[in-house]
């Protein structure tokens, strides 16, 4: 049980995988939605 | 005060005629059949597991139960009927889940017994078990028809209800299983989890009307 | 002349306003996040091992903030649920709709780093004690809430049935906690709390309240973004399907 390594890397490869996805998924959609409304909307 | 009668009386006659009560009796014993078959028939071990199961299984029974349970007033159009009524709907809700508990949690208990035969249950833990029961049976209608109500205008809500009644339920499945686990080390009821189970039922009986009133007000139209 | 004392609350209550107001958060809440994400992770990886837990006190810097937002998260769920049922704010539904898969990523996080961090102390990769359950019954409540948004077709209805499940789960929170509490003890006479805390001192303190102060900013940039692609979704809808 002295392979502390694997546990820590782990837990924040999991925690970054699970809130990078979240934030990909988010911004992703927002940009996707500022595209929709560009033709009619002067704003990026 | 005659709506809320009448609700009641209409209830029980229908989930007595519709057969919904024996549903959950026949899943009841079909689920505990599947037990020994899954932890293997050793006695010892069903009578170490029988109070907590037996309540496991209840709950499951009553989950899948639940759907129905305001899905057939909402599609025959029982539910503008009873909005129109004088009555304050909170009193008609109230009504129904005391028709509910009626109709399901006394057979329920009733049959109880031979339910913990089959699964080898300690004598000293059957009577406690039984009480827990009847007295937390408030609370699992007043919480499932909270579910029930919730998901009334979705299709096959089926699983949808039991989704949103499983974190609900834990607290009254906490107390409610442990209470009889109690009763077979310590013999006799364990008061202090019978009474937290009163004071569910009781909160869950006086609040859930009105989360149910307001869910079907906006949903059944 | 009277002068009237701005209701911030209402003042944005208009969706036009609110994207003004979005539109402005936006770059410096997502910098804010990751400047500060980036400081809390330098400082939990220079933190001293624990002289009782060692080097995976360092998980603890994930999953205790994670554990932390979960509840932040539906706890806001909730209260804005009241502002959009109650007072009807008609920000609300669009905040808690937005808020729940935040929270439920949180919730995640939690209960897999509470699983990686119980493996080597005990050598089981779960263990039924009374936080980690309570915080899997929680996830069960944020997939539920989920589940309802997306199986109720119309909006309005979807967003009333919502509001109501989240005040209801939000009672329920604490009546979990107190049930799992209570029927933890009631099976581990060795009553002593698996996940007790190390001593807190100030090297494991900093780290932690700066990724609490990364996690709660990283929420609030997730937030507006989601509210804002659901407004601009809103918007696209009428402009191409006539009005609702």
């Amino acid at each position: 049980m002295s392979d502390y390594g694997f546990y820590i890397w782990a837990s924040y490869g999991v925690s970054a995988v699970v809130l990078g996805g979240l934030c990909f998924f988010s911004l992703t959609d927002y940009v996707r939605a500022r595209r929709a409304l560009n033709p009619t909307e002067a704003k990026v | 005060m005659r709506a809320a009668y009448s609700v009641l009386c209409v209830d029980i006659l229908l989930a007595w005629r519709l057969g919904s009560i024996s549903l959950v009796l026949a899943f009841l014993f079909i689920a505990l059949t599947l037990v020994p078959f899954g932890v293997g028939p050793e006695l010892a071990l069903l009578k170490r597991l029988a109070p907590g199961l037996l309540w496991v299984v209840i709950i499951l029974a009553l989950l899948l139960s639940l759907d129905r349970l305001f899905q057939s007033d909402a599609e025959d159009g029982g539910f503008d009927q009873l909005m129109l009524s004088s009555q304050p709907l909170e009193l008609l809700v109230l009504a129904k889940l005391v028709a509910h508990f009626i109709a399901i949690i006394l057979p329920l208990s009733l049959v109880l017994p031979i339910a913990g035969f089959l699964v080898n249950i300690d004598i000293a833990a059957l009577f406690p078990l039984v009480v827990s029961v009847l007295v937390a049976g408030p609370a699992l209608c007043a919480l499932g028809a909270i579910g029930s109500a919730l998901a009334v205008s979705v299709r096959r809500a089926g699983l949808l209800t039991a989704l949103i009644v499983m974190p609900l339920y834990v607290p009254v499945l906490v107390f409610g299983a442990n209470s009889a686990q109690m009763a077979l080390l310590g013999g006799g009821i364990a008061l202090d989890a019978i009474l937290v189970l009163a004071a569910m039922s009781l909160a869950a009986m006086l609040l859930a009307p009105l989360a149910i009133s307001a869910a079907l007000r906006g949903l059944a139209s | 002349m009277r002068i009237q004392k701005t209701d911030w609350l209402h003042y944005y209550a208009n969706p036009h306003r609110f994207m003004g107001l979005a539109q402005a958060l936006f770059y410096p809440l997502w910098v804010c996040a990751i400047l500060t994400l980036s400081a809390g992770l330098y400082l939990g990886f220079q933190a001293p091992p624990d002289y009782q837990q060692g080097e995976t006190v360092r998980i603890m810097f994930v999953h205790v903030p994670a554990a932390w937002m979960a509840l932040f998260g539906y706890s806001f769920i909730a209260f804005v649920s009241i502002l959009a049922l109650i007072f009807r704010h008609p920000l609300g539904h669009l905040a808690a709709r937005a808020a729940a898969p935040i929270g439920a990523c949180f919730t995640l996080i939690a209960l897999v780093t509470g699983a990686l961090w119980g493996q080597p102390m005990w050598g089981t990769w779960w263990v039924w004690d009374a936080r980690l359950t309570s915080v899997l019954v929680l996830f069960f409540v944020y997939i539920g809430y989920i589940s309802l948004w997306r199986a109720i077709e119309s909006p309005e209805k979807a967003s009333r049935a919502a509001a109501i499940l989240a005040i209801v789960g939000f009672i329920n929170v604490p009546i979990v906690k107190f049930s799992v509490d209570w029927w933890n003890t009631l099976h581990q006479p060795a009553s002593v709390s698996r996940f007790a805390r190390p001593a807190i001192h100030p090297d494991i303190l900093y780290p932690l309240l700066v990724m609490g102060v990364a996690f709660m900013l990283l929420f609030f940039a997730l937030l507006i973004t989601r509210m804002q692609s659901e407004i601009l979704n809103q918007r696209a809808r009428r402009r191409l399907g006539g009005d609702l």
